[in-house]
């Protein structure tokens, strides 16, 4: 089943001006549910603006935006259910943290949504679970904390919301390898328990190639394809023209295969790389 | 006398940030900390999130000063306890130019000669002056043909390209950069790089590095990683990498190839590890696999 379907979307900023910019130009493309998908694309690719288009923050000039087979735009009035539905957490979400505890911070979307105090209490304390957020946090100032764990509360906010479709952008910017892993792994395991549908934007290929199932690539605001990672990483010197590229351990996969090194091709993470080396060796 | 004086030097250097409540005082983020940097030297400085590393770098370039140490910026103590002029705290600032992570919030004009002219116009430079370096700031990170354009149509390398364009032009010696390209994509990334070597390579401009990539800091002529407020590595980039459990021991990674290179020596390959460029690894690695007897 299809999550979310974006059919023919046409996208232009500061219409009937000399700044006219077209962002999405016939963009038709379609993400399952109960999957991680990779949205990835070059600086003013159209990534953002498509996102944007999902959640109804923006309405497309053109085209349709389908959730769960409904056009999100039929009754614009109840565009609001919309934004409980599909949960988009923006680039640095840590700087919008408002609230005096974390744990009001979390709540305050689904306070928004109107639900009891019970209820709100389980999802502030599952969400900030998943995000591996230590209870005794909960009843500190956001601002006391570290800017990864402010990152982990913004997060745990939106999840909070149990949308069926969450979005994120750039969800791991600027944290180190650890805390790359942690977001990355808190994502993941929200998703399998839920078995709800993700979205993920990023210029990191090695951790779209590790997390997730999908991966979809906007070039110059047009699709330019949508996949698995294998199919995806295929394409090498095309992502690479377009500013993208693949896994550095893909590129040396290849480089390995290019000095004739029979080597399966789709190998995106460390440990396959070693294995696969291993076996080959072991096979001479 | 030693023969050189370095260009950056902390002495038992301590920092505190300050605490909202004055009977509890927070603890040190940087705990005596002895570096010494040279002129036209390329550094990289790894650490992770909270390690200290971008305090360390708010103290050269003295938008913070030191709670305890001493810090010599080419030759003048610049925490000497009569306070400096503003000139020469602007002096300072001139020297040591500063490139931050996001681009938009960086950049001040409308138009992008604007936009670089906008630091030599503040040192109060002579207007034809000002125009021979926006143009030759300009030139250097390959920009020229943008000098018109308005940078909010720019991409994201783009972008970091006219920041630091606005910094040449105020003839820094030194560059930090504080994780300038973890906002942008692949492409914009390796532009950033290449143009960061250029300055290093071909200026003699003493470059620091601030990141997270590992295949960003093996450009460098050395490595410092910060740990929990001291220096916990300091050597060049073979040295350092090559020291995988080392690094790992607090949480940061080595380039893909060395992780793959290292797992296959410690398997009993005789691979060599310690090198860093992805082709020679690759081409060896190849041939150890081609002849390996069936």
């Amino acid at each position: 089943m299809k999550a979310l379907e974006l059919i023919d979307i046409v996208y232009t900023y500061s219409k009937n001006t000399p700044f006219e910019k077209t962002a999405l130009d016939k963009v038709s493309v379609s993400f399952e549910a109960g999957r991680i998908n990779g949205l990835i694309g070059h600086t003013g690719s159209g990534k953002s603006t498509l996102v944007q288009m999902m959640n109804g923050l923006l309405r497309p000039d053109s085209g349709e935006v389908l959730l769960f087979g409904k056009s999100i735009w039929e009754e614009p009035k109840k565009i609001r259910d919309v934004r409980f539905k599909v949960g988009l957490v923006f680039q640095y979400p840590e700087y919008q943290l408002f609230e005096e505890t974390c744990e009001k911070d979390i709540a305050f979307g689904p306070k928004n949504m109107g639900l009891d105090a019970q209820e709100i209490d389980r999802r502030v304390k599952s969400a900030a679970q998943f995000v591996g957020l230590d209870e005794s946090l909960l009843v500190k100032s956001p601002f006391e904390l570290s800017g990864g764990q402010k990152r982990r509360v913004a997060l745990a906010g939106i999840m909070a919301m149990e949308p069926e479709v969450l979005i994120l952008d750039e969800p791991a910017a600027g944290l180190d390898p650890i805390g790359r892993e942690e977001i990355f792994g808190g994502i993941r395991s929200y998703q399998r328990s839920r078995n709800n549908t993700v979205i993920i934007v990023s210029h990191s290929m090695e951790d779209v190639a590790a997390y997730c199932d999908n991966i979809t690539v906007l070039s110059e605001g047009k699709l330019f394809m949508s996949g698995s990672c294998a199919e995806v990483f295929e394409h090498e010197s095309e992502l690479t023209e377009m500013g993208l590229g693949v896994p550095q351990i893909t590129r040396f996969i290849r480089m390995l295969r290019d000095a004739g090194v029979e080597l399966r091709r789709d190998i995106y993470t460390v440990e396959d790389a070693v294995s696969a080396i291993k076996e080959y060796a072991g096979r001479r | 006398m030693s023969e050189k004086t370095p260009f950056i030097k902390l002495e038992n250097v301590f920092y505190s940030y300050e605490s909202d409540d004055e009977t509890v005082p927070l603890p040190p983020v940087l705990k005596n900390i002895n570096l010494e940097i040279e002129k036209g030297t390329f550094v990289a400085l790894l650490g992770h999130n909270g390690s200290g590393k971008s305090t360390l770098a708010k103290l050269i370039n003295l938008i913070l000063l030191p709670t305890e140490g001493r810090i010599t910026i080419d030759g003048k103590d610049i925490t000497a306890s009569e306070a400096l002029t503003e000139d020469e705290v602007y002096d300072v600032r001139r020297k040591i130019g500063m490139v931050f992570q996001n681009p938009d919030n960086q950049l001040v004009a409308t138009v992008v000669e604007e936009d670089v002219a906008f630091g030599p116009e503040n040192l109060g430079i002579e207007p034809s002056e000002i125009r021979k370096r926006v143009d030759d700031a300009l030139e250097t990170v390959g920009m020229s043909a943008y000098k018109k354009h308005s940078p909010h149509q720019l991409s994201g390398g783009q972008k970091q390209r006219i920041a630091i364009a606005g910094i040449i032009a105020m003839m820094p010696e030194c560059i930090v950069f504080d994780e300038s390209t973890a906002m942008l994509d692949p492409g914009g990334r390796k532009e950033v790089m290449n143009t960061i070597e250029k300055l290093n390579r071909e200026m003699g401009i003493t470059i620091i590095l601030i990141t997270h990539n590992m295949d960003e800091a093996i450009k460098a002529d050395r490595v410092v990683v910060i740990n929990d407020g001291v220096i916990y590595m300091d050597g060049t980039p073979k040295e350092v990498f090559s020291d995988v459990q080392r690094l790992r021991t607090v949480g940061l990674d080595v380039p893909q190839v060395t992780e793959v290179m290292y797992e296959l020596h410690g398997m009993g390959m005789p691979v060599d590890y310690t090198e860093l460029d992805e082709k020679k690894c690759a081409d060896a690695l190849a041939e150890l696999l081609r002849k390996k007897p069936g």
